[in-house]
């Protein structure tokens, strides 16, 4: 008879809330910010609006959430230099109006403004462990929705085998940009595969609010599974090609940062070790998991790569 | 003589930086395309154990003059000082 072993996100149906409920609380809850004014008044100020979503625990990360401040506070975002204390400069990042570019191999190309992605995707607040490829780690309460829903609406071709994420590349408000040989915009991307896992994110909000601008607002990419640097930030243009991108760090380092970068323990960066990572808020060294932990989701999509480079 | 001459190599230098890669061509891309770890590297050093500022504030601006800028100034200064130390140089 053969046994069948549930994986740690599965729950009985029983337990699944109704449809109704999740979007009917979380449309109550948007209305009653906009009925408030919160939002516009906040974002005038410089602060950052509530953004509420119901929180999925498929995606329990088994660890404390890092204090907000600390995530707001260390950050790698290169356009505003190579150190951790960006935040307030990257507060002169214009946050409104934004637009998203999703174009190339798709059957409808279209251009969102983040007001219309916040409106019409499917929110929900999930917690993803973050690994730095420098060896540091954070559990951040992400809010965004499934890369996915956003590829349905656009169709990619049959054709299409990547996706591409760019930045904004603004320089009179980023200074890195005066670095005029590095090769920017930040280009990264991932493959279609890669982009369909359900793991695959796209964030608009931390903390139950809408996305800091030193955390990459108004909206970023994440794969809990990679290394922190695949992850764009303050994306500009989404683009499906059948062309696998050279990105920005690939370009700079490849024999360093390469095109796959899933989180491996037991292959070290160059110049240091990836068995383990310090933990941002407490310091503890805990140890590395391979794919971050995430394995059961997506150790798939990598059988029958050979001549990959998939750790680094 | 020494100084005129280490100047002079540093103008011919200058000269063929200029002529190969162009009158406007950064130094910091020429540093790039020498080898772009090293430039990043340096930069992270300098931004992460230093001060952020002395990298926006010196380097920068340093790293985005043209290429033959630097030995240019660099083959000047040996000539200032072969000329101040007359029949020594």
């Amino acid at each position: 008879m053969p046994i069948r072993i549930p994986r740690g996100w599965e729950i009985p149906e029983s337990r699944v809330t109704p449809e109704h409920l999740v979007f009917g609380r979380r449309k109550a809850m948007t209305l009653g910010a906009a009925l408030l004014g919160v939002a516009p008044a906040a974002l005038a100020q410089g602060t950052l609006a509530p953004l509420p979503a119901m929180r999925n625990t498929r995606y329990a990360p088994g660890r404390d959430i890092t204090a907000e401040r600390e995530a707001t506070t260390f950050n790698n975002f290169y356009e505003f230099g190579s150190h951790k204390s960006i935040s307030r400069e990257a507060q002169r990042l214009p946050q409104r109006p934004w637009t998203v570019k999703v174009e190339g191999m798709v059957e409808t190309p279209r251009e969102f403004g983040i007001e219309d992605l916040l409106g019409s995707m499917p929110l929900e607040e999930r917690v993803y462990r973050l690994r730095c490829v420098e060896a540091w780690s954070m559990v951040v309460p992400w809010t965004g929705f499934p890369l996915s829903a956003l590829l349905d609406v656009v169709k990619p071709l049959a054709s299409a085998r990547y996706v591409v994420f760019e930045t904004a590349a603004i320089p009179s408000v980023m200074p890195g940009l005066r670095q005029s040989w590095y090769p920017w915009p930040y280009i990264e991307g991932c493959t279609i595969a890669e982009a369909a896992n359900e793991l695959s994110f796209m964030v608009v909000g931390a903390y139950g609010k809408l996305l800091a601008p030193q955390n990459g607002g108004p909206i970023r990419f994440h794969q809990p599974w990679k290394y922190g640097f695949k992850a764009g930030k303050s994306l500009v243009r989404i683009t499906l090609t059948d062309r696998r991108p050279v990105s920005f760090w690939e370009r700079i380092q490849p024999q360093e940062y390469g095109f796959w970068a899933n989180v491996n323990p037991e292959v070290s960066h160059p110049r240091w070790s990836q068995a383990s990572e310090r933990v941002i808020g407490t310091n503890e060294r805990i140890p590395t998991r391979l794919f971050n932990g995430y394995g059961d989701f997506v150790a798939d999509l990598y059988t029958g790569l050979r001549n990959e480079r998939l750790w680094a | 003589m020494v100084l005129k001459t280490i100047a002079l190599l540093f103008f011919a230098a200058a000269l063929m930086v200029a002529l190969t890669l162009g009158a406007w061509w950064p130094l910091g891309a020429m540093l790039f395309r020498i080898n772009p770890a090293a430039l990043n590297s340096f930069q992270a050093g300098v931004q992460r154990y230093l001060f952020p500022e002395l990298w926006d504030g010196l380097f920068v601006p340093l790293l985005n003059m043209p290429a033959w800028v630097l030995p240019a100034l660099l083959g000047a200064c040996f000539l200032l000082a072969a000329a101040l130390r007359p029949g020594r140089g």
